[in-house]
């Protein structure tokens, strides 16, 4: 484009509605030019202008809570304050039943100690596991032009939202409302391309029906047409059994 | 000051103080919830939306500065992308049923007496000096503006929707603008006022 065809897209710039690649044109352009970008900034007080213009709605009911339980977490991991074991001398002239005793102390002390630091462990890998995640989902949401897909509310009420990069690299999928599965079953996460399904995970959502799943697939998420959740026997099928659940276009 | 302290707020919450997004949130929550609502007019998604914008906030706030203009600017900016983003999801998805498909089109469509969003976030300005400024503007590039800025469409969209020329629509677009600012100024209603 030449500088007066993209001197003709600043007031579309202005109001937010250039496409990806228009605006991307113009950005750069803006910065080699200076005449346009004095022209942007005559501009400077429109968006404002008609944000202030809009009459005030009410916020919903609740509506604190339900940021709060999704913006809070992201960063705000807990770090573990980790348990250090003491270890104690025993006195060498102690009759031997206090020496025993003493002995059965030790003992417990240290199979106490040993399923501390097996829980500590457990307890960082999981850690480190959710800390990745995050991490993900932080990158996937910070990206810039990423795409959030309302899927909608399906017949059990769960509603689905997808987020996808731009790149169709990594995608994630996230449900809110979602009924607890049948006794005995779980619920089964699956990717799916043309007629073959391919299984991500098995899972139950907490207490408020909420569970979120990032997908990095090796091929990228552009690789599949699908994404959909199934009801399973406890630790999952190899190909769904049932019937779709929730089922969303990619 | 306002915007100072939005600004310290944000450095805030860039460093994970939660009471800083609380703050920025009491402040701006009901704002960008009226925004997303007059744009993609149904309340559920707005409210998805602005949920959406503080989540951001508090990912991408040590993204901000100063340089990059007032919070509020950024904060906005976030708000009508998002909002943007899901208007053009929606052309390319059946149309759904909304909400409130009988809303006002028109920002002048409102009642006079209707509230303004919370004046604090905007300097102060209060909303009948925006309206009068937009009412002074001839119909048809107020319709640009409008529709452009509030329901996300394209100028080629326009055209098509109005069935002008698309040339005919940018220069009522660049008119529309210009004279917006030249009433905006001639109410008191400046860049650093806003």
């Amino acid at each position: 484009m030449n500088h007066d065809e993209l001197r003709e897209n600043i007031p579309a710039y202005v109001l937010g509605v250039l496409d990806a690649g228009e605006d991307a044109a113009l950005r750069q352009h803006l910065a080699e030019c200076s005449d346009c970008a004095r022209e942007l900034a005559t501009f400077a007080e429109i968006p404002d202008a008609l944000n202030a213009a809009v009459p005030a709605a009410t916020l919903p009911a609740g509506f604190n809570t339900l940021l709060l339980e999704r913006a809070i977490p992201i960063r705000a991991l807990p770090h573990p304050t980790p348990v250090r074991a003491r270890t104690r001398s025993v006195p060498t002239r102690l009759p031997w039943v206090v020496a025993a005793a003493s002995l059965v102390l030790a003992l417990g002390l240290a199979g106490w100690n040993w399923q501390l630091n097996n829980a500590l462990d457990r307890q960082e890998r999981e850690l480190a596991q959710r800390r990745s995640t995050v991490a993900g989902v932080v990158d996937l949401l910070g990206r810039p032009g990423v795409i959030v897909r309302d899927v909608g509310v399906s017949e059990d009420g769960t509603r689905t939202r997808l987020y996808l990069s731009l790149e169709g690299d990594v995608a994630m999928v996230v449900f809110d409302a979602m009924p607890p599965p049948p006794q005995g079953r779980v619920y089964q996460l699956w990717l799916g391309d043309g007629g073959e399904t391919e299984s991500v995970a098995t899972f139950t959502p907490n207490t408020s029906g909420h569970w979120f799943r990032l997908l990095k697939p090796a091929g990228g998420v552009r690789a599949y047409e699908s994404v959909g959740v199934s009801v399973e026997p406890e630790g999952g099928s190899p190909k769904p059994t049932t019937r779709w659940a929730i089922w969303a276009g990619l | 000051m306002d915007s100072v302290q939005d600004e310290e707020l944000a450095a805030r919450v860039g460093r994970g103080d939660e009471a800083g997004l609380g703050l920025l949130y009491d402040r701006y929550a009901r704002v960008v919830y009226s925004l997303a609502l007059k744009m993609v007019r149904n309340q559920q998604i707005a409210e998805e939306l602005t949920q959406e914008v503080f989540v951001r906030v508090w990912q991408q706030a040590s993204t901000y500065s100063r340089e990059k203009g007032r919070f509020s600017n950024w904060l906005f900016g976030i708000a009508h992308h998002l909002a943007i983003d899901e208007l053009r999801r929606r052309k390319a998805r059946p149309q759904q049923v909304y909400d409130n498909p009988d809303a006002p089109s028109s920002l002048l469509d409102v009642t006079d007496n209707a509230p303004g969003p919370d004046e604090q976030a905007f300097g102060g300005i209060r909303r009948e000096y925006i309206i009068e400024a937009l009412a002074q503007l001839p119909v048809p590039q107020r319709e640009v503006l409008e529709m452009s800025y509030f329901g996300g469409l394209t100028q080629s969209e326009i055209a098509d929707q109005q069935g002008e020329p698309l040339g005919t629509i940018k220069t009522r677009t660049r008119l529309g603008l210009q004279r917006l600012r030249t009433n905006l100024s001639a109410q008191g209603v400046q860049s650093d006022t806003l």
